[in-house]
């Protein structure tokens, strides 16, 4: 109740953020659709590619997205990449969606189309991708048990190339298992590959995981001829397996170094002895099914020591050794297994066996003398106290695991790395997508928690827990960036708000105007003097000063000429005035030039103090976009906070379910371990029994023999 | 007997042998130990959605991040990207701007390669003020023949109010045997 809520109000939160930009954005994006050219996009393309090339595959799904969002470059090719990538990381849903929809586009595409000619390289590419994609979501729902949606992909599948039927084939067979798939898609050729198309439809079923399969499925059937001819042709062939393609490849980019470097050739040849091994295996258990006892012995003696398949090998190859009287065989090895596998079934089964088997053995041998039979007690003894150490031990798992508070910390195996090693690789770094696919799965020393591991769905849980323990750390990181940005942001604040404070102190655009103003002023004037030729307007101080006397003594001339005889003074000062004109007419080109001069000077400082003035204003008005992106960060910071609480709660829950888990791992083992012990303690029962009233025992204990392993059980 | 070798299958699926084989294996024992468990499911389901909100959120703190530190009014981004590449090996590039060193890179296989396959790398990614300026960028490596070799080239542009984006496209010219490099201006 209290997650739905938490998960209403996060729908609710992103909804509304949503909301408030859909509108500005559809809009915004309707004018970048046509802004953006195709080679821009393209070119934006290949910068994804590059890091996906470099092996940066968080960088290019980060690229992608940018592209899309910022430029809004989405074109099928970035859609199937970017769902491959998806796939690759387990985003699953995402991944399906995607997927579906391209799927969907191509379907209505070759409708309308209906049979263009496809011949182009790309548009083959591009179905390739989504076929590839589809297998690999899959195999990881078929892997998680989800056979249901595996069955939904699949039926998505029209048409496949024989490069990928086995892995289709084989997919089939998973998800519809135990039934047999209902429709197939049709093999299709490319055009290169039509001359051989015959030969690629039989090879396209060649493969050993087909083959085992098929055997499985004769075997449920009690078909066993048929079984029998296909084991044993995987055990002595081994057929040989599709080859990884380059879009394979492509679409699995965080093995991709593994399947480039020289190691894929030994992974490859492993894989092959491993399917080798099982279909060797199977045959055996079948022989013992059908009580075909010293085949099943023959058969499995040349079962290599080194492999995946070693315990119940083992354990068969005993179990044949016992029934086709190898004793002293039999025992050795269900002491090698009592001794290798401490807390598997097998290994336990094979201590009862071996108890068994020697009271068995020394029965014909002593008919039941009292020696034997306290030698045989002893025997039990010691499987008693084996059951019974085992329980206890069991005990105090339980009470140490389902104490535990992070169980990511409990009986860690120790790791044969470098501390240094040790940090770099718990180091979260930005490239959280390559953190999730790299994230090793979980190690312990515990051999009771190793043995519950081998329930996948408890496997998953405790990557689950990985996943979330990564993804916590890095929103850690993420939340120290957003309080970087914060503060950055903070930064620019306070100088846009200095600029704009000292801005509204000095107006500057007044005085700029004013300044204006007064120039132009100034330039009417220049203009009228220039027109009129006025020499004078351009005289120096000095000149000034000059003609202001001149002016002043023509004046006093004027006054005094009607006493006295001015004639001679009147001569001098107009030889004075006309020096002085003459010298201002001279200096009046360069002066008039000079002042225009100045003049556009003044022009240009002005245009530049007015460019600056703009910039202020500019720089002002980027308070909005500043404010936006401050909403933006604001928006961050509070998501952060609500993942992290919803990773919080999750954890809690993973726990919780690991837990729950474990108890009834615990609880099975337990009921195992104990009908293990009460069995043994019958059959010592028995044996005292036997000792106390030697003539009236049973030769062999009727209890023993019910928990002896027969061929039914088988 | 086939149980307990069906729960051992799991041992080689951690061991990453077999894929499919082994998925049939695993697949029953998940079906049968936790038939469509839905707290499972949407614990998965969940987890799922919260990597696809970290993912977004990574993305949005990203380009936030970029927004902020380089405005588009002053953002510059240098690319460079090769052509086939059979006349020169990459092996790094210095970059100037109006006679300043920017940045350096020296690239691995990998990484030249990865521009080989049509990968277009951003190199330099910085603020500029308006006006003219002058990028100079030197790239060193193998020629051909095998002779290590520079070549430079030198680019004036104007940065206006919008982003700046220049490429710089080593090609081959069949011609003479050797590399070009050109300078593209990307138009948006």
């Amino acid at each position: 109740m209290h997650c739905s809520a938490r998960k209403l109000a996060l729908i609710l939160f992103l909804l509304t953020v949503q909301s408030a930009s859909t509108f500005a954005q559809t809009h915004h994006n309707e004018q970048l659709k046509s802004k953006y050219s195709a080679t821009f996009k393209n070119k934006l393309y290949r910068q994804a590619l590059f890091f996906y090339f470099s092996g940066n595959y968080s960088q290019a799904l980060r690229q992608i997205s940018i592209n899309n969002q910022r430029f809004n470059a989405q074109t099928p090719k970035s859609d199937l990449f970017n769902a491959g990538l998806q796939v690759a990381i387990g985003l699953q849903q995402q991944a399906t969606k995607t997927l579906l929809a391209i799927a969907a586009q191509q379907t209505k595409q070759a409708t309308t189309a209906e049979q263009v000619n496809d011949t182009g390289k790309s548009a083959t590419s591009a179905d390739e991708l989504l076929l590839i994609a589809l297998l690999q979501l899959t195999e990881q729902q078929v892997e998680q048990g989800n056979k249901a949606q595996a069955q939904q992909l699949l039926a998505k599948i029209k048409h496949v190339s024989p490069a990928y039927y086995q892995q289709y084939y084989t997919l089939n067979q998973l998800a519809y298992w135990p039934a047999a798939p209902t429709s197939l898609a049709s093999i299709i050729a490319t055009k290169d590959q039509t001359s051989t198309q015959n030969q690629d439809n039989n090879s396209a079923l060649n493969s050993p995981y087909i083959h085992v399969n098929q055997a499985l499925f004769y075997i449920e059937n009690n078909n066993y001829p048929q079984a029998e001819n296909i084991l044993l042709n995987v055990k002595n062939n081994n057929p040989k397996q599709a080859s990884v393609t380059f879009w394979q490849q492509l679409f699995s980019p965080f093995v991709n170094e593994e399947i480039v470097n020289k190691k894929a050739t030994s992974d490859i040849l492993i894989q092959q002895q491993a399917i080798a091994d099982y279909a060797q295996l199977l045959l055996a258990q079948m022989y013992v099914k059908q009580q075909r006892y010293n085949d099943s012995f023959i058969i499995l003696k040349s079962f290599p020591q080194h492999s995946p398949y070693s315990e119940p090998a083992l354990f068969l190859f005993a179990y044949a050794a016992q029934k086709t009287q190898h004793y002293d065989m039999a025992i050795t090895l269900f002491n090698l297994l009592q001794q290798q596998y401490p807390y598997s079934n097998l290994g336990w089964q094979s201590t009862l066996l071996m108890a068994s088997q020697i009271t068995q053995k020394q029965e014909p041998l002593a008919s039941g003398t009292e020696k034997t039979l306290k030698q045989a007690l002893a025997n039990y003894q010691k499987v008693d106290v084996f059951f019974s150490t085992k329980l206890s031990a069991l005990k105090g798992f339980e009470h140490a695991f389902l104490t535990t508070d992070n169980l990511l910390n409990f009986s860690v195996k120790a790791s044969p790395l470098t501390l240094q090693e040790q940090q770099q690789k718990q180091r979260v770094d930005n490239n959280i997508i390559d953190n999730l696919a790299a994230a090793s799965p979980y190690q312990t020393s515990s051999p009771w928690l190793q043995k519950a591991l081998q329930n996948s769905a408890l496997k998953a849980d405790y990557q689950h827990l990985i996943e979330l323990d990564l993804l916590a750390r890095h929103l850690q990181q993420q939340q120290q960036k957003s309080k970087w940005l914060d503060y950055t942001l903070t930064l620019n604040k306070t100088r846009q708000d200095k600029i704009f404070t000292t801005q509204q102190q000095h107006p500057i655009s007044a005085l700029i105007t004013k300044l204006k103003a007064r120039r132009e002023q100034l330039a009417q004037i220049l203009n009228l003097v220039e027109k009129q030729q006025n020499v004078q307007a351009l005289a120096n101080a000095k000149e000034q000063k000059w003609l202001q006397s001149i002016t002043q003594s023509e004046d006093a001339l004027n006054i005094i000429k009607t006493q006295r005889n001015t004639t001679d003074y009147q001569e001098r000062l107009q030889r004075v005035n006309g020096v002085l004109q003459w010298q201002l007419s001279q200096q009046f080109i360069p002066r008039l030039w000079q002042h225009k001069t100045q003049l556009a000077s003044i022009d240009k400082q002005l245009a530049i103090a007015q460019t600056q003035q703009q910039k202020f204003t500019h720089f002002a008005n980027a308070h909005q976009s500043l404010t936006f992106i401050e909403k933006r960060q604001q928006q961050s910071a509070t998501k952060i906070n609500v993942l992290l609480n919803d990773i919080t709660h999750i954890t809690v829950q993973a726990n919780q379910q690991i837990k729950a888990t474990v108890q009834t791992f615990i609880n099975q083992q337990r009921a195992m371990l104990t009908a293990n012990l009460l069995t043994s303690r019958h059959s010592m029962a028995a044996i005292l029994e036997k000792i106390s009233f030697p003539a009236q025992a049973p030769t062999v204990q009727p209890q023993a023999r019910q928990r002896q392993t027969s061929s039914e059980d088988l | 007997m086939f149980n307990s070798i069906n729960s051992h299958s799991c041992i080689v699926k951690a061991s990453k042998l077999i894929a499919c084989a082994v998925l049939f294996f695993s697949a029953l024992n998940v079906a049968s130990e936790h038939p469509q468990n839905p707290s499972k499911q949407t614990l998965a389901s969940d987890l799922e959605q919260i990597k696809s909100e970290v993912l977004k959120l990574n993305r949005e703190l990203f380009i936030l991040e970029e927004d902020l530190l380089f405005p588009a009014s002053t953002q510059v981004a240098v690319f460079i990207s090769i052509d086939i590449g059979r006349f020169f090996t990459l092996d790094s590039v210095e970059l100037k701007i109006d006679s300043k060193d920017v940045t350096g890179f020296l690239y691995t296989d990998r990484q030249r390669k990865a521009l080989e396959k049509g990968g277009i790398q951003r190199i330099y990614l910085g603020n500029l003020k308006t006006g003219k300026h002058q990028l100079t960028a030197i790239f060193t490596g193998i020629d051909n023949e095998g002779r290590t070799t520079k070549q430079a080239i030198t680019h004036h542009f104007d940065k206006a109010d919008d982003a700046k984006m220049i490429e710089l496209k080593i090609d081959d010219n069949v011609a003479n045997y050797r590399a070009n490099i050109h300078v593209e201006e990307w138009a948006l």
